[in-house]
């Protein structure tokens, strides 16, 4: 098709400019701003006079690999050394054997406050102030950082600089002061970034997609909370640099314009009194026992348009294994650059996704986990997770093709020759390899294997190590906006990420055994003055209640009977204005019977009411020896000047609560837990106990007040209560 | 804590997601480093050695920087075109080549050419049609769906003679590092990276790139940037906020648009606007191509006529005629966010090739960088704010554009609250005389800044191009920079007096949505 030459249109669009938006004539569109014009191509082809594929190319010269020397200090400091006179100037970087996987779960956090503070902190003989100012004045960077299985330090200065950066660098290592009120600062900074976890999609997604995956607990993937990080001190950083930054667990490489003589020199004068920790044992980081689990999970933000996704599985995988070299060509086959199977469909076929991505990790010493994903616009967010899953299927029945095959190969073995192009890769390998106690030559074998791996290989670890079928897959988007329905996929599991303010279930300190010893001690006490032996006649419970609820449009009153039997066979039927409810758990099953119909109850609802179970204080008096329950002693408070102890439950299922106990008469007078709103957003609740009365040996509180954020919500009264009533027949049967 | 929340640029759309850009700018700014000057001199002189410059017949530019530590070779294209030559109504298209640039070209990428080509004729008559048709209000919508399917068909026809993905096999195959692309306000670049023994493969491949290009699978290409869009600024508020900052500070220059595009234009695009976009700007004139590694000059000479003499001499494109008027008065913005507070301030500045750049550097550099700066002094360590930057130029310092200041509150600390303290710290730079140490700190850190900046084959790439480009000469890079060395304190008053004054301002800042109301 013949185009008008651009000067005519530029014309054009002068003339038209007030209608080219709306009504463009023809296609006629407003050129290029200052752009001359000149004709556009015509119908002829012009092809270049070369094929690139049989081009040929001469051998790739061999090249001397800088070897490092490597010097291990009496103190037991290990140094590896690099000249390089390309540039006046002089790089460092340490290594420590410690990390965030070794702070108390009470004080998650700590880790990374020590590795702000050692910088910003000051040392023995320097002010924080101080070291900034004679830095920054020789334009030379010193950082530290302390990340979830090693720490690091890294220095950078002139050559000329060097006798007064390098003394500090060491200094920061050696002898950190931790100035208390840096202490203050870097916590302050760590609440701050909690206060921004939930902004950026992405960030969210890593986070939760590692909880999922590791549990929310684990040192793996748990994070830092605004109470946990309050509970750290001064002391507590001290100590916990104390106890890892040693010189025997430390490497240090030093590469630049300097001669290694001299330099070795230079360092025992800076390192040589750090003083070596006599037996010490580096730490082991914990291992994962993890296991792979089919579940749908949503994570619902309103301020986006796009979904993004994880997809994956714990992996099974250390770098040193065999395996690992097919998994590495099956990574490339499956999301390799811009010609892996996800990026050319999910990416470049479908248009799903600008970011797709997929990678079967390993770690030195621990397996690693699989992990795929893309962000795609809400309305093809199922769309885009099928495609994905497709994609995992398929490398798991179809072997690679020849040219993929070749593609991943040729691809790694030609581009080997980066790994060596700068020094600071080559001394951090090394570091590596000596941190986890590889041969120095590990990279090499690598290659080798690489070199062999075949299509069939690639088939049997992909059919080893993917899952497909027991993937989680996790979203962060906004399902107003989805094209189908996530529950396609499976049942949704909603997760919460509002921030905790205070302790509950996940992140609880941890305790002491005199705690548990006093907690145990006080919740029998309370089971003796609610009742003692009586307890133990009890075999079923029956309540009825009228509750008055607050609603934002007055208050609405329910009677409701519950029926309970076992720790997992519950009745619960409520009778509201708009019709009755009931709800039949029974085992891990359940029902819900609306007016508008019969249906089985997700499991994670039902762990739920199994959970609400425990705070029912006769039932939990019942069961208070059940080996799985903990009471710890959480010390007393002061409640409306009245002092109260405080005893924390954490159930066998279910989350935590704190029982609020008058130390006169052990009863308890309140609880506090996390309770749900109205939408079902989890929101700091307390139940006051009031107007104890006896029945069958029994105190049972009559009247029950709910409190959510302070205000009341349900005042809960009890018009029947009966003990070992006779069941009617068939109650938790749970079929449909 | 520092890296914690990345800063913002507009440098980050590249075709690959997994390296952001984002210092770019950033890098450029701390490169053109203030060197002591016979320090700068020896660095210079060093280069000379290793430095060949050389220019085409066609107007196209090399540089070559030798470096034989390694058998490894950077290349790094600067197209002298951004967003900011975009036309009203084709916002993107910039970005939108620079994707298509790794579609492959006549000989690259396709399994029969002439049938390709037709097709891909037919695909654009009939998007043609059914553009116009979805832009007509009276299209019947029959016939919309008529043109809709038969768009998609012949889509699917093009597609079947289409192999995209070759471009990058072939380098992968070679053993490319770092494969990737930028778009900015000013500037386009593509770079890569291979083993010293395929230098010609390069001059075979780029050569091809801007003169066979074939810009095939653009409609598909088209959906992807639209998810890039989607990513960096529909569902990011930091992204949303910048792009509310940016048109709010410029009413009249391109400056003032975002470089990915607004999604009504992107949803517009044709492959046709692509192409002669491409061929206004995309003229070897327009080209500076650097090479750094383990290479021959002289081999470098034979390749670079060989391979790029084929591409015909054409005019350079004329620069951008409009200016950005005087502002008038104060400009505010706010967005009220679920989210957490940031805050966003802009002053108008002349650009880069202003006697006062180099004020500008150094004002940047004493309010926000290291630890002994202002900002990390009063507002960091007071805990006002997490963390807050001043960035010297944005969004591009080709033409004038802004000295801005992003400022992220502390858990706790209103966006109003930061404001007041960040417009108290450039007060005191128009009232009281910096100290001749904060002066020197920043001459010092950027000689350390450009001798860091020289330790990679990629980044001597990059750098040199775009000061070749940009200033007219690589050279720049260490002597321009002698400028900076001589800025004294009442430089640094003056301009903060001229340039810190309330109606030269925009700010954006998001507050946050009272939580109940807004919860989810």
């Amino acid at each position: 098709m013949k185009e008008k030459p651009i000067t005519q249109r530029w014309t054009t669009r002068l003339l038209c400019w007030g209608i080219a938006a709306t009504l463009p004539t023809g296609d006629a569109w407003p050129t290029a701003q200052g752009a001359e014009g000149k004709p556009s191509s015509n119908e002829q082809i012009n092809i270049s006079d070369y094929d690139i594929r049989s081009f040929t190319y001469p051998e790739l010269k061999d090249f001397k690999i800088p070897r490092p020397k490597r010097v291990r200090l009496d103190n037991g400091l290990t140094v590896f050394l690099l000249e390089d006179h390309e540039l006046p100037d002089i790089k460092a970087s340490a290594r420590i054997a410690t990390g965030s996987v070794y702070e108390p779960a009470e004080k998650i956090g700590l880790a990374s406050i020590v590795g702000t503070v050692m910088r910003t902190g000051g040392t023995e003989t320097m002010s924080p102030d101080e070291i900034n100012r004679q830095l920054e004045g020789v334009g030379a960077t010193v950082e530290t950082s302390i990340g979830r299985t090693s720490a690091s330090a890294s220095m950078s200065s002139l050559k000329e600089s060097l006798d007064t950066v390098l003394p500090i660098f060491a200094d920061i290592l050696t002898e950190p002061a931790f100035a208390k009120q840096k202490v203050a600062l870097a916590k302050s900074q760590e609440k701050s970034a909690i206060s921004r976890r939930n902004d950026k999609p992405r960030q969210i997604a890593i986070r939760e997609f590692r909880q999922l995956l590791y549990g929310s607990d684990s040192p793996y993937a748990r994070v830092p909370q605004y109470f946990t990080i309050d509970r750290i001190s001064r002391q507590d950083a001290v100590r916990f640099y104390e106890a890892y930054f040693h010189p025997n667990n430390t490497l240090l490489s030093v590469w630049g314009d300097f001669e290694t003589s001299e330099m070795l020199e230079r360092i025992r004068k800076a390192f040589g009194d750090w003083e070596k920790e006599t037996n010490f044992q580096r730490p082991k980081p914990p291992e994962p026992k993890l296991e792979a689990n089919h579940s749908v999970n949503l994570i619902p933000k309103r301020d986006v348009n796009q979904s993004t996704i994880f997809i994956g599985h714990p992996g099974g995988l250390t770098r040193k294994e065999p395996d690992f070299i097919p998994v590495t060509v099956m990574n490339e086959v499956l999301a390799g650059g811009f010609s892996g199977r996800l990026f050319e469909n999910v990416r470049s076929e479908q248009g799903l996704a600008y970011s797709v991505f997929g990678r079967y990790t390993a770690n030195y010493r621990r397996s690693g986990i699989f992990y795929a994903g893309a962000a795609t616009k809400s309305q093809t967010t199922v769309e885009a997770i099928r495609s994905i899953i497709h994609e995992i299927e398929t490398i798991r029945k179809e072997p690679p093709t020849q040219k993929e095959l070749k593609l991943a190969k040729q691809g790694y073995l030609n581009s080997f020759v980066f790994k060596f192009d700068t020094n600071r890769e080559i001394l951090d390998r090394l570091m590596t390899y000596e941190y986890y106690d590889y041969p120095k030559d590990f990279l090499r074998q690598f290659k080798e294997g690489i070199e062999t791996v075949t299509a069939k290989e690639v088939t049997q670890v992909a059919k080893r190590y993917l899952f497909p079928d027991k993937v989680a897959i996790l979203v962060v988007g906004n399902p107003s906006e989805f094209g189908q329905e996530l529950s396609r996929l499976g049942e949704v599991n909603k997760i919460d990420i509002s921030i905790p303010k205070e302790p509950s279930g996940k992140g609880s300190p941890e305790s002491s055994p005199e705690q548990v010893k006093q907690g145990r001690k006080l919740l029998l006490a309370v089971r003796e003055a609610l009742g003692g032996t009586s307890f133990n006649e009890i075999t079923n419970l029956t309540f009825e209640a009228t509750q008055q609820i607050e609603t934002p449009r007055g208050t609405m009153e329910i009677d409701t009977k519950s029926v309970i039997a076992d720790t997992d066979r519950i009745f619960i039927q409520q009778k509201m204005p708009q019709g009755t409810v009931t709800i039949t758990l029974n085992g891990k099953k359940g029902t819900i019977n609306t007016p508008r119909g019969k249906q089985s109850m997700p499991s994670s609802q039902i762990k739920q009411i199994h959970g609400e179970l425990w705070r029912n204080l006769t039932f939990l008096c019942r069961e208070a020896q059940h080996p799985k329950l903990k009471a710890i002693h959480r010390g007393k408070t002061e409640i409306d000047g009245q002092s109260l102890a405080k005893l924390e439950i954490q159930p066998p299922v279910g989350s935590q609560f704190t029982l609020f106990v008058s130390p006169k008469t052990k009863m308890p007078v309140r609880v506090a837990y996390q309770g749900r709103n109205m939408q079902g957003n989890p929101v700091s609740s307390v139940k006051t106990y009031e107007k104890y009365q006896t029945v069958k040996g029994i105190k049972i509180p009559h009247k029950v007040v709910t409190f959510q954020k302070g205000n009341k919500r349900r005042v809960t009264k009890l018009r029947q209560v009966r003990l070992n009533a006779e069941l009617k027949a068939g109650r938790f049967e749970t079929d449909e | 804590m520092i890296r914690r929340i990345s800063g913002i640029s507009n440098e980050a759309y590249c075709v690959m997601q997994r390296k952001i850009y984002i210092n770019f700018i950033v890098g450029l700014i701390a490169a053109v480093g203030l060197v002591h000057s016979g320090k700068a001199e020896s660095l210079l002189e060093q280069f000379e050695h290793k430095v060949t410059e050389l220019t085409l017949e066609n107007g196209l530019t090399f540089l070559v920087i030798e470096r034989h530590e390694a058998p490894v070779v950077s290349f790094h294209t600067y197209a002298d075109v951004g967003s900011a030559n975009e036309p009203i109504g084709a916002t993107g298209v910039a970005h939108m080549f620079e994707h298509m640039a790794f579609k492959g070209t006549t000989s690259i990428g396709t399994k029969d050419i002439e049938k390709e080509m037709a097709a891909l004729k037919r695909q654009e008559r009939i998007y043609k049609r059914l553009r116009r048709a979805q832009l007509n209000r009276d299209t019947n919508p029959d016939k919309l769906d008529r043109l809709k399917k038969r768009f998609k068909k012949a889509r699917k026809e093009a597609e079947k003679w289409s192999q995209a993905q070759e471009f990058e096999r072939i380098l992968k195959r070679a053993g490319v590092n770092g494969l990737n692309a930028y778009t900015s306000a000013d500037a386009t670049g593509y770079m890569y990276s291979l083993p010293a023994n395929k230098v010609k493969l390069f001059f075979a491949m780029e050569s091809d790139r801007f003169l066979n290009p074939v810009m095939r699978e653009f409609y598909v290409e088209r959906d992807v940037v639209m998810e890039e869009r989607r990513q960096r600024v529909g569902s990011s508020p930091l992204g949303r906020l910048v792009e509310e900052w940016q048109a709010a500070a410029f009413i009249a220059h391109p400056y003032g648009q975002p470089t990915i595009g607004h999604m009504s234009d992107l949803k517009h695009l044709t492959r046709t606007q692509a192409r002669e976009f491409f061929e206004a700007y995309y003229v070897p004139k327009n080209l500076t191509i650097a090479i750094a590694g383990d290479v021959d000059p002289d081999q470098i000479r034979k390749l670079a006529e060989k391979y790029f003499g084929r591409l015909p001499s054409q005019p350079p494109p004329l620069p951008i005629v409009t200016e950005e008027p005087k502002q008038r008065g104060e400009r505010q913005v706010t967005l009220v966010e679920s989210t957490q507070p940031y805050v966003l301030m802009g002053y108008h500045r002349p650009s880069i090739h202003s006697p006062d750049h180099a004020t500008y550097l150094v004002l940047s550099d004493i309010l926000s960088r290291g630890r002994t700066s202002r900002f990390y002094q009063n507002l960091v360590e007071k805990e006002l704010a997490l963390q807050a930057n001043a960035f010297a130029s944005f969004p591009g310092n080709k033409n004038p554009g802004l000295f801005g200041i992003l400022g992220v509150p502390s858990k706790g600390v209103s966006p109003k609250k930061l404001e007041k303290a960040i417009l108290d710290e450039l007060d005191r730079l128009k009232t009281e005389a910096v100290s001749e140490q904060a002066l020197e700190r920043a001459k010092t850190r950027a000689r350390s800044d450009l001798i860091n900046g020289l330790d990679s084959n990629s980044g001597l790439a990059k750098q040199f191009s775009t000061f070749e480009a940009l200033t007219g000469n690589w050279r720049n890079l260490f002597r321009q920079l002698d400028d900076i060395d001589a800025v004294d304190q009442d430089d640094v008053k003056r301009v903060a007096k001229e340039t810190f004054k309330r109606s030269n301002r925009t700010v954006a800042r998001i507050r946050q949505a009272q939580r109940d109301n807004e919860k989810e």
